[in-house]
């Protein structure tokens, strides 16, 4: 799921979280939204929305996973960082659907 | 090693500075706010504390001897409470095209941004009292760099071209170019604005969180939260390397492989939605 | 005490008279606009202020702004006008004194040091907060009753305000009732009530008058920003524990809770009061009520007034 703002939403999104006024649930999660509940949504206070699908990323997995390494390029030689990379590079997968 | 000399010099022109610059984006939106006629203490409190700029304005003011209790506020909602709603105004009225920074300042932003959030995910899951104050630590550690950008940007150039040249750290290479590090000059800054002795030491043992004695907790979070915000790859402070973790700092915090993949999500989550607003 | 005097204004030959012929009073900083000016004035209170009031519009309402504030009121602010402004509704332009811009050069000496001089002489305000006290605070309740308006007077003070500055000394203790203060009047004036007054009596005790309308809102507010600060005032070990250790009246070790905010509230109508006193009086009763529970509360009495029956009476919450 990804967090977008109000102005961006688009017919077809489909909500990951529930949109609440208040603690009063006014859409329920898995709803796609329509153009009608979207001009809703704007006149309330949110500023932006929860939805299902995965950022667009702006490069692909390989470049994303090739950067990674360089960045931790200087800590190979340490467990505990190399556990965090280890970590890291778990979450970049699950960006891309993996 | 640099002299006395020189240390004064570089800390005399580093006190004299008078503003940080605040984001492009972040022009408009004040304007927005001010025609606001009822602007709630929330909102203000909300949008300052996601400027590293308006963060330093507000808590330099009230840690200010003009108001009387200096070292004592390091959280932007109590901040804004104490400054109240007219001096806010005069504060964002005050802000103008000329306090707008250049791009090399806006990765800089960035990375601070993602540590904050990243300090407010690893204190509020550590159940600290105070988790707004942590991430405000998180903001500011690194301002000493913005300042080094503004006052000493021929030094800072160097340093950069060094540090990307020799594949090192930007750390590591301004000790080449400047009497001091970006580190002490966070922490002269922090000092002369009477800023609490958390958000002190934060800023200024960053790197070295040993050395902090009186909030080593708050240290040892943003000086992880520095290094989770570079594996990620948020932003840029400089060089892309991420650096040790110190042993003791991570033993200390002990943070379980979920709680570390919680505050990724979370940096990724602040970075996607602030991404959107450009 | 700053040294400094600031001059705000565009002109170039005023900017420069007013540099040369005040050079020896203090150091002169000079802007172009008012509203460059408020990241200095936050930092540094200055000496003076001398502005140059119709140069540009936002001018006014910015200094009006800045002077509502107790903490700038006393900042001396001196006037420049030109020969065409013969008529001013000073009521509406907070400035303290003026001087005609072809005068500069002549009076300009003489009148900034007795502006400052002049502010010296100052109207009574507490010296740690710089709210207005006592003989303030009793006009204004007199003139509303002299008006016979209705208005809400609240009486604030703190509990466990004495063990709190023996742990931590007084300069902690200081800094608590600054920030009191501070909360007070940023609550209940950003509630833009004009009709609104906020007084410090002395030491932890302070007074603020409101709309009965707006009233409850203000305590809750008040008792909310209070309860969320004070913790930070505290130590990290007695932060995690909630209380601290100190000696009471008779001199035992006891343990304290958390400074909280005890707040007694009483509805006026004009009618019924003739004197000030009155009104404070049954303000204190209802706050020395609320003291009994624990933590930060308020309580009001909202019974009218009857000034026969009262004086046998118990007071009540309504």
């Amino acid at each position: 799921m990804r967090k977008i703002s109000v102005d961006k939403l688009e017919a077809g999104m489909v909500l990951a979280k529930p949109l609440l006024r208040g603690t009063m649930v006014i859409l329920g999660e898995g709803t796609a939204l329509t153009e009608t509940w979207i001009s809703r949504i704007e006149d309330m206070e949110t500023d932006s929305v929860f939805i299902e699908g995965a950022a667009e990323q702006a490069i692909p997995q390989e470049e994303a996973l090739a950067q990674l390494d360089r960045r931790f390029q200087h800590v190979l030689d340490q467990p505990h960082m190399m556990a965090l990379k280890k970590i890291v590079k778990e979450h970049i997968e699950g960006l891309y659907g993996g | 090693m640099a002299d006395n000399l020189e240390l004064q010099r570089m800390r005399a022109k580093v006190e004299a500075i008078n503003a940080l610059p605040t984001v492009p984006s972040n022009l408009r939106k004040i304007s927005v706010m001010l025609e606001k006629p009822r602007l709630t203490m929330d909102e203000i409190a909300r949008f300052v504390a996601n400027d590293p700029a308006l963060t330093t304005k507000v808590l330099r003011m009230v840690n200010s001897a003009a108001y009387g209790f200096p070292g004592r506020i390091s959280s932007v909602s109590h901040a804004i409470m104490l400054l109240g709603l007219n001096v806010i105004r005069g504060l964002l009225i005050g802000i103008s095209v000329f306090d707008l920074m250049q791009k090399n300042m806006a990765g800089l932003w960035e990375h601070s941004c993602a540590c904050a959030v990243a300090a407010r995910c690893i204190a509020q899951q550590k159940k600290m009292k105070e988790p707004e104050e942590v991430s405000i630590c998180g903001l500011l550690h690194d301002i000493g760099k913005a300042i080094v950008m503004l006052q000493f940007p021929s030094e800072y150039e160097q340093a950069l071209r060094e540090a990307k040249e020799k594949d090192i750290s930007l750390f590591e290479a301004e000790k080449k170019y400047l009497a001091a590090t970006h580190a002490d000059v966070g922490l002269w800054l922090a000092q002369k604005w009477r800023f609490p002795a958390n958000l002190v030491e934060a800023i200024g043992y960053h790197h070295r969180p040993q050395l902090a004695t009186q909030a080593p907790l708050e240290t040892a979070i943003v000086h992880i939260s520095d290094s989770f915000v570079r594996a990620k790859g948020v932003g840029f402070a400089g060089d892309p390397f991420v650096s040790t973790i110190h042993p003791a700092t991570w033993q200390m915090l002990q943070l379980s492989d979920d709680e570390i993949r919680d505050i990724l999500t979370q940096i990724d989550e602040s970075t996607s939605a602030a991404g959107e607003e450009t | 005490m700053s040294s400094t005097i600031l001059v705000i204004s565009g002109s170039l030959p005023t900017v420069n008279t007013l540099t040369k012929s005040l050079d020896e009073m203090g150091y002169v900083t000079v802007f172009n606009h008012f509203s460059s000016t408020f990241d200095f004035v936050y930092n540094e209170i200055p000496l003076l202020m001398i502005v140059d009031l119709f140069e540009e519009p936002e001018t006014i309402p910015l200094l009006n702004s800045f002077k509502e504030d107790p903490l700038f009121a006393g900042v001396p602010v001196l006037a420049i006008l030109d020969d065409e402004h013969t008529a001013m509704d000073w009521e509406t332009v907070h400035a303290d004194d003026y001087i005609r811009r072809r005068f500069i050069e002549h009076d300009i000496l003489m009148k900034v040091q007795l502006c400052i001089l002049r502010s010296k002489r100052v109207v009574e305000v507490n010296p740690l907060t710089r709210l207005p006290g006592n003989i303030a605070i009793n006009r204004q309740i007199q003139s509303r009753i002299d008006n016979q308006t209705t208005f809400a007077l609240a009486y604030v003070d703190l509990d466990h305000f004495k063990p709190f500055n023996d742990k931590y000394g007084f300069s902690r203790g200081d800094d608590v009732l600054k920030i009191t203060g501070r909360l007070i009047l940023n609550i209940v004036k950003g509630n833009y009530s004009h009709s609104s007054f906020v007084g410090h009596i002395g030491g932890d005790d302070f007074i603020f008058i409101t709309e009965p309308a707006i009233m409850e809102d203000v305590c809750r507010d008040l008792i909310g920003a209070f309860d969320h600060i004070i913790p930070t005032f505290y130590d990290q070990d007695d932060r995690q524990s909630g209380f601290i250790q100190s000696k009471d009246r008779e001199g035992h070790v006891k343990l304290f809770p958390f400074l909280s905010i005890t707040i007694g509230v009483v509805y006026v109508n004009g009618l019924h009061f003739t004197h000030y006193g009155e009104v404070t009086e049954i303000a204190s009763e209802m706050k020395q009520y609320a003291k009994k529970h624990a933590g930060s509360c308020y309580k009001i009495n909202r019974r009218s007034y009857d000034p026969e029956k009262r004086r046998n009476r118990q007071p009540r919450e309504q």
